[in-house]
């Protein structure tokens, strides 16, 4: 049940899906690798629509050079744990959202605990190797995947669904070289919105999803662009 | 005559957009043609070239080929098939976060 505070706090996006869609959103609960540059706007936008609980990996400090693009983080933050900002700023933004912060890098023997029952992972990471790890942990848990992407002006999107679309793998099959990607903010914004919308529309079982779609933003030329994916048989992860 | 050709539309995506100065175009290809043989049309250029293939001809590791939403990958790679109607995207994927 909401509260009244919590209803007129809401009131604005409760008239898109009643106090019943709230209260999905108020019993979510959403895991997420990476308080960076994507992480900062899917957290920040989670936290405002009042998903109930948050739990966030990220191992990273605060450095100078990420605050070009990691808006949950400001000049004083340099030198602190990312995810004792994060928790800090989130909790400022909506003390109703359950934040939970863990200090640690994910690999492969620890994935399956840190996700532990949550509903759904979001993948904010940059790079390949720990999201191959993050796909085969939604594919064994069956729960969705968020994926998005961020290079320079350039981005991608897409929405796993176990069993049903196209894995991680099936569209991009080998790690790219790991390099130090260049990148401005307002992707990483534009980018993390589309996978927070995404969050949202499937709590809400509203819309339709980026499933089987790999949605492609070039900010240089303003164009939003989508090409069709398919689950792949023979892929190493999802196939049979 | 036409019966001897295939048309495949060529999605570019990323930074492909701007090195190829095009996004989509239908390419004709003989009845019988492959990926490679698409690429050879599309890269007839240097500059091209370099963008989807490496120094020792094979398609760079971070160029993704999908035909019709498939990952040539999984599907017999550069010697993939191609027949009329069929879609090819290709793009660099983003990697940073």
């Amino acid at each position: 049940m909401l509260t009244e505070k919590e209803i007129k706090r809401y009131e604005r996006q409760v008239g898109i899906f009643g106090e019943k869609g709230q209260e999905k959103l108020k019993n979510a609960k959403v895991f997420i690798t990476g308080s960076g540059g994507l992480g900062s706007p899917i957290l920040m936008y989670l936290t405002v629509a009042g998903i109930g609980k948050i739990r966030i990996v990220d191992h990273g400090i605060v450095e100078v050079s990420n605050l070009n693009r990691q808006v949950l983080y400001w000049d004083n933050d340099i030198g602190r744990e990312k995810v004792v900002s994060t928790e800090e700023k989130l909790k400022r933004l909506n003390p109703n959202v359950e934040v939970e912060i863990i200090s640690k890098t994910i690999n492969t023997g620890n994935v399956d605990e840190l996700v532990g029952d949550f509903d759904m992972i979001v993948d904010a990471m940059d790079n390949f190797p720990t999201r191959y790890l993050l796909n085969k942990t939604a594919l064994r848990k069956n729960i969705p995947l968020f994926h998005g992407a961020v290079h320079g002006f350039y981005g991608q999107a897409t929405t796993i669904i176990p069993k049903k679309t196209a894995c991680l793998r099936c569209i991009f099959p080998k790690a790219p070289s790991p390099t130090t990607f260049p990148i401005i903010g307002v992707t990483c914004g534009v980018i993390g919105c589309i996978q927070a919308t995404e969050v949202i529309k499937h709590i809400l079982r509203m819309g339709s999803s980026l499933e089987n779609r790999l949605l492609m933003w070039d900010g240089l030329n303003s164009t939003l662009e989508e090409t069709a994916i398919e689950k792949d048989p023979r892929c190493e992860d999802c196939g049979k | 005559m036409k019966n001897n050709v295939a048309k495949v539309k060529v999605k570019l995506f990323g930074g492909l957009q701007e090195a190829f100065q095009e996004r989509e175009r239908e390419i004709e290809l003989e009845r019988a043609s492959n990926i490679q043989e698409l690429l050879d049309l599309l890269c007839n250029s240097y500059e091209r070239r370099q963008k989807i293939f490496d120094q020792s001809g094979r398609i760079r590791s971070d160029i993704n080929i999908l035909k019709n939403g498939r990952n040539i990958y999984f599907l017999d790679g550069i010697q993939t098939e191609l027949k009329e109607g069929d879609t090819i995207a290709i793009f660099p994927p983003a990697v940073g976060g």
